[in-house]
């Protein structure tokens, strides 16, 4: 579907991503992460051609993108904020988009304008944060790309739009095999909609890891004990998630029996194995630092 | 060459001031005449028609001197308003490559320019036939040579916008192109003059052959073709904008293709023009400051605190405009 093959690009002198190989299959939602600046929005950026790459290639289907910009009729790309649309209407943007993209589906755009209730006579400055991310969303898909690319979509919108959101997008890739390249720093929206995820960090694309592989990979472990152990448990560099009085949570490796059987030596009146979240891998796998 | 939705995203995001320009230049030719004759009209009425003369005359001041405005006013649309409002990034995100983005704005400014004046000229000389006015001077001149102008003003600003990041940076860096053969030229000679104690002039075989090439020369500063002194001169004269909006539709060209688009926002879109332009507008500060220093008062001093003075401001100024990014 869409390959980046030795991506980098520095912006005013300052190396922003360096080498970054990355492929994206169909059907396939990708989670990239990173800290504030770390390059998620210059790699979307990138992909659609709104700026060039120092060096590397971007193929669609083995297309090279930069040579047929015209490809990107199968590539949507849903900035944070899009500033085109402040003025027009919902009908307006549609009689704008449909000029651009052929494949694009009026009828299956008013299904989803009216599902999710938006309002069609209103000016796209007027609405809400959240009603403007899912009226874009709306517009990106009813243009039936093969690749979206999202940043931060759910950035600034509350719990419940949240979860329209996220599910309008979980329905699109069931139903339509679409893929997703998705920017968030929230990591329960990645956790619930990635098959996969990637750190960019220090200008490089690190940590490609196939989401359910990585959560199987550790186990939460719930201790009480008589005994102060903090000292102990941190001596053997056990990432410990929380410590309230005699109780400890900690994460380690499935596979790490010796950590486990360490923590047994420490004769806990209680043990508890639970399953963990993306969170908690994250703070096991990157020993506490967090980077999002 | 120019697509069809990219052409209507144009249409929609710019319609106001398409539909503004096109009534302005189509109505501004037929209206100068009309003005005329409403002017004769009232001679009519108030004097005794022995003193009353109907004539259209095209080298006194008309309407249609400022048909550049709205190819300037377009031009800064185009591109500037873009990259200050952050539309830019929604088309270079669609299915396009920057030439066919390009071209697309280029040439439905320049349709706008050249069909909506063509019509006025039409209009204008229907009414001209209508009207049977007693003499008729610098038509056909005037109408055709208006077209071209404004369509030099609107390459130029367009070049300009393919080399800037805002819409401040392009009318600057516009102004700046339009007179800077005044810059690169006058100034240097005027400070000569000053240094030396001498006129320019002095050093040609006569004053005549001194006059006749700063004349020639004035011809190839744009901002001169903003007034119409242009009309009494051959009409071949009107080839040298010609050739201008030639090679500013090529440098836009150029520059929108390969200059870098993360620079919106900052004055120019290739960091490597700051250093330079920020030399010469300092440079011209310089010059410029100290030649008024020394006219105010005809001595040395006020040249060197003319000079110091435009230093700094030359700095300041450019340090300000071209180094201070534009929120975008």
């Amino acid at each position: 579907m869409i390959e980046l093959r030795q991506l980098s690009k520095a912006i005013d002198g300052n190396q922003v991503l360096k080498d970054v190989s990355l492929t994206i299959e169909k059907g396939e939602i990708f989670g990239l992460l990173g800290r504030n600046g770390s390059g998620k929005t210059t790699m979307l950026r990138l992909i659609q051609q709104i700026i060039f790459a120092d060096s590397g290639t971007i193929l669609f289907d083995g297309v090279e993108i930069k040579k047929h910009p015209k490809v990107k009729q199968n590539i949507i790309y849903m900035p944070v904020q899009n500033p085109f649309y402040d003025k027009y209407t919902y009908k307006q943007l549609v009689d704008i988009l449909r000029r651009i993209y052929p494949k694009f589906d009026v009828t299956y755009a008013n299904e989803l304008m009216n599902r999710y209730e938006i309002p069609e006579t209103k000016k796209y400055r007027e609405l809400s944060t959240g009603l403007k991310k899912q009226l874009s969303l709306v517009l990106s898909f009813a243009a039936r790309p093969a690749l979206i690319l999202l940043d931060e979509p759910t950035d600034g919108i509350d719990a419940v739009t949240r979860h329209d959101v996220l599910q309008l997008m979980v329905d699109e890739v069931a139903e339509r095999d679409t893929s997703i390249l998705i920017t968030s720093h929230r990591l329960e929206d990645i956790e619930r909609m990635c098959n996969r995820i990637g750190f960019l960090e220090d200008n490089s694309l690190t940590n490609v890891m196939d989401l359910d592989e990585l959560k199987e990979e550790y186990i939460k472990i719930q201790m009480a004990f008589d005994t102060d152990v903090n000292l102990a448990i941190r001596e053997q560099n056990i990432p410990m998630l929380d410590q309230a009085g005699v109780f400890y949570t900690v994460l380690i490796p499935k596979s790490d029996e010796e950590k486990k059987s360490f923590l047994r030596e420490l004769k806990p009146k209680v043990w508890n194995e639970l399953p963990v979240n993306l969170e908690e891998v994250f703070i096991a796998k990157f020993g506490g630092k967090r980077r999002w | 060459m120019v697509d069809r939705g990219l052409l209507y995203r144009e249409w929609k995001q710019n319609q106001v001031v398409i539909l503004l320009s096109i009534a302005f230049l189509v109505l501004a030719n037929p209206l100068s005449i009309v003005n005329t004759y409403l002017s004769y009209q009232g001679c009519l009425d108030r004097q005794d028609p022995q003193y009353c003369d109907f004539i259209v005359n095209y080298s006194i001041s008309n309407l249609i001197d400022i048909n550049w405005v709205p190819g300037v006013i377009l031009a800064v649309c185009f591109l500037g308003m873009e990259r200050s409002k952050g539309t830019m990034d929604f088309i270079l995100s669609l299915p396009y490559n920057r030439s066919q983005i390009f071209q697309t704005k280029f040439w439905l400014g320049g349709f706008v320019i050249v069909l909506s004046q063509l019509i006025g000229f039409l209009l204008a000389w229907l009414l001209i036939l209508v009207y049977n006015p007693e003499h008729v001077y610098f038509f056909e001149h005037s109408s055709i040579g208006v077209i071209v102008i404004s369509f030099m003003a609107f390459s130029l600003v367009m070049a300009a916008g393919a080399l800037t990041g805002n819409a401040f940076a392009q009318l600057l860096t516009a102004f700046s192109a339009a007179i800077l053969p005044y810059l690169i030229i006058a100034l240097p000679v005027g400070n000569l003059e000053v240094v030396f104690g001498a006129n320019i002039w002095e050093i040609f075989p006569s004053p005549e052959s001194y006059f006749s090439l700063a004349s020639n020369l004035s011809n190839l500063v744009p901002i001169s073709y903003v007034v119409n002194e242009w009309l009494i001169n051959s009409k071949y004269l009107l080839l040298i904008p010609a050739v201008m909006s030639m090679l500013f539709y090529l440098i836009g060209f150029i520059s929108f293709k390969k200059l870098p688009s993360e620079r919106n926002g900052h004055f120019f879109l290739w960091n490597r023009l700051d250093r330079p332009v920020q030399i010469l507008v300092m440079a011209f500060g310089i010059l410029g400051f100290g030649l008024f220093g020394y006219y105010t008062g005809h001595s040395i001093i006020g040249y060197i605190l003319g000079m110091i003075i435009g230093a700094v401001a030359g700095f300041f100024v450019s340090y300000f405009s071209i180094y201070k990014k534009t929120k975008v």
